[in-house]
């Protein structure tokens, strides 16, 4: 009998007691299988971060924990739990695979024009005048501008948010800009 | 992710693991599973009688063979289905109900033909034929729900195969059962609306698989 038997064999039996309800066996067979699966995915996967296996890994063990009913003791259990692992990991990679068809990864944000006068990426000039500056808005104002453009909200999201109409919101938004813009330009001297 | 989270979860997970009931073998399942799919059968036949038809089938090889043939492929096609729940098994389960369902349609093939050369292209007239549809859904309900519970018990780890095997079992039953209390049709009737009704049932099950059986989300922390 080779080692990955008696090591299939020893983990077979630890499914069984955890079965039958022995929660310690359970711990020592999830504690056991993790780093298999680990090393599994690894080799498979070599290009994957590690937190990215860790993902995986937990959710493979989520996986074994909702249907450990269907393991047969009489069975072998590792290609039992390598078929779990396999189905998970092809799950895995279609979600990436629809989120990266959604998405497009680029090295160099777009620039709206050539000249780097319009291209000020990050640089907001003073933040703290900014705060200040939102700070002294009116309450709807204020509200209007933190939920759309701090927290990036939707509309509709930030409607709800803030119990105000969509409408206002946008009067809201639009009447906040254009203080704002004097405010700093008034700062600014 | 680290493989400290890892750690809570597996103590999380163990610490609230309640004993649970073995999935039971394959041929126990579809045993069980028939024990539910004949009462209501027999209620139906008790109801309408046993159709002219089916009595003609002691007689006549051919319906014999298609009969046999429409019960072994709901039996294989269960199997199947109930094994396709269990993470490693052997594929080849899956192949199970190929040679009953072609055997099936063979013989209703040769019955087509048989009836062209009998009665030339009026023995292959299609009608609707709406008197059988109420029993048959009283038929199909009871063998479809206790599929549907019965899977996914299993682990989803091919749904769409689960679900078309699954409905391909429930409905070949279905086709079998309507032999035995409908009048015989023509075996046109049979190719088209029984075998109709199977490739449906079966796409549909194919399609809606994903969704009627998935992994069930379980929270993280």
């Amino acid at each position: 009998m080779t080692d990955r038997e008696d090591e299939g064999d020893a983990l077979g039996r630890l499914m069984k007691a955890a079965q039958d309800g022995d929660r310690a066996a359970y711990r020592d067979l999830l504690g056991e299988i993790a780093p298999i699966l680990r090393r599994v995915l690894g080799r498979r996967f070599p290009f994957l971060a590690r937190h990215d296996v860790e993902d995986l890994v937990q959710d493979i063990l989520l996986s074994v924990h909702a249907v450990r009913a269907t393991y047969d003791p009489a069975r072998p259990f590792l290609p039992w739990l390598l078929a779990i692992a396999r189905n998970r990991t092809a799950d895995m990679a279609r979600r990436h695979a629809r989120r990266s068809a959604r998405e497009v990864a680029v090295d160099v944000y777009p620039e709206t024009y050539a000249e780097d006068g319009t291209n000020t990426g990050e640089d907001y000039g003073d933040p703290e005048a900014l705060q200040q500056a939102v700070k002294a808005l009116p309450q709807g104002q204020r509200v209007a501008i933190e939920l759309l453009k701090f927290r990036e909200l939707s509309l509709k999201e930030a409607a709800k948010e803030s119990g105000m109409s969509i409408n206002a919101l946008k009067v809201a938004t639009h009447r906040a800009t254009r203080a704002l813009r004097i405010a700093l330009r008034t700062r600014d001297g | 992710m680290t493989s400290l989270d890892t750690d809570a979860l597996i103590d999380r997970l163990a610490g609230n693991a309640e004993p649970v009931r073995r999935v039971r073998p394959v041929w126990m399942r579809v045993a069980l599973w028939l024990c539910l799919a004949v009462p209501p059968l027999v209620v139906v036949i008790a109801v309408h009688g046993v159709a002219g038809g089916a009595m003609a089938v002691m007689h006549d090889t051919r319906l014999l063979v298609e009969q046999a043939a429409t019960l072994l492929t709901a039996v294989t096609a269960a199997a199947a289905a109930f094994a396709s729940t269990i993470p490693g098994v052997d594929r080849r389960w899956l192949w199970l109900p190929v040679v009953p369902l072609a055997v099936w349609l063979l013989a209703i093939g040769k019955g087509c033909i048989d009836q062209w050369i009998q009665f030339g292209p009026e023995g292959l007239v299609v009608h609707a034929d709406l008197d059988c549809f109420f029993p048959m859904l009283l038929v199909a309900a009871v063998p479809a729900a206790a599929m549907l519970v019965m899977v996914r018990r299993g682990a989803p780890v091919m749904p769409r195969k689960t679900l078309c095997l699954g409905a391909l079992a429930t409905a070949a039953f279905v086709a079998f059962g309507l032999r035995l209390f409908h009048p015989g049709d023509a075996s046109i009737m049979i190719l088209v609306w029984h075998g109709g009704m199977v490739a449906v049932v079966s796409a549909a099950g194919a399609i809606a698989g994903s969704r009627l059986f998935h992994w069930p989300a379980l929270a993280r922390s």
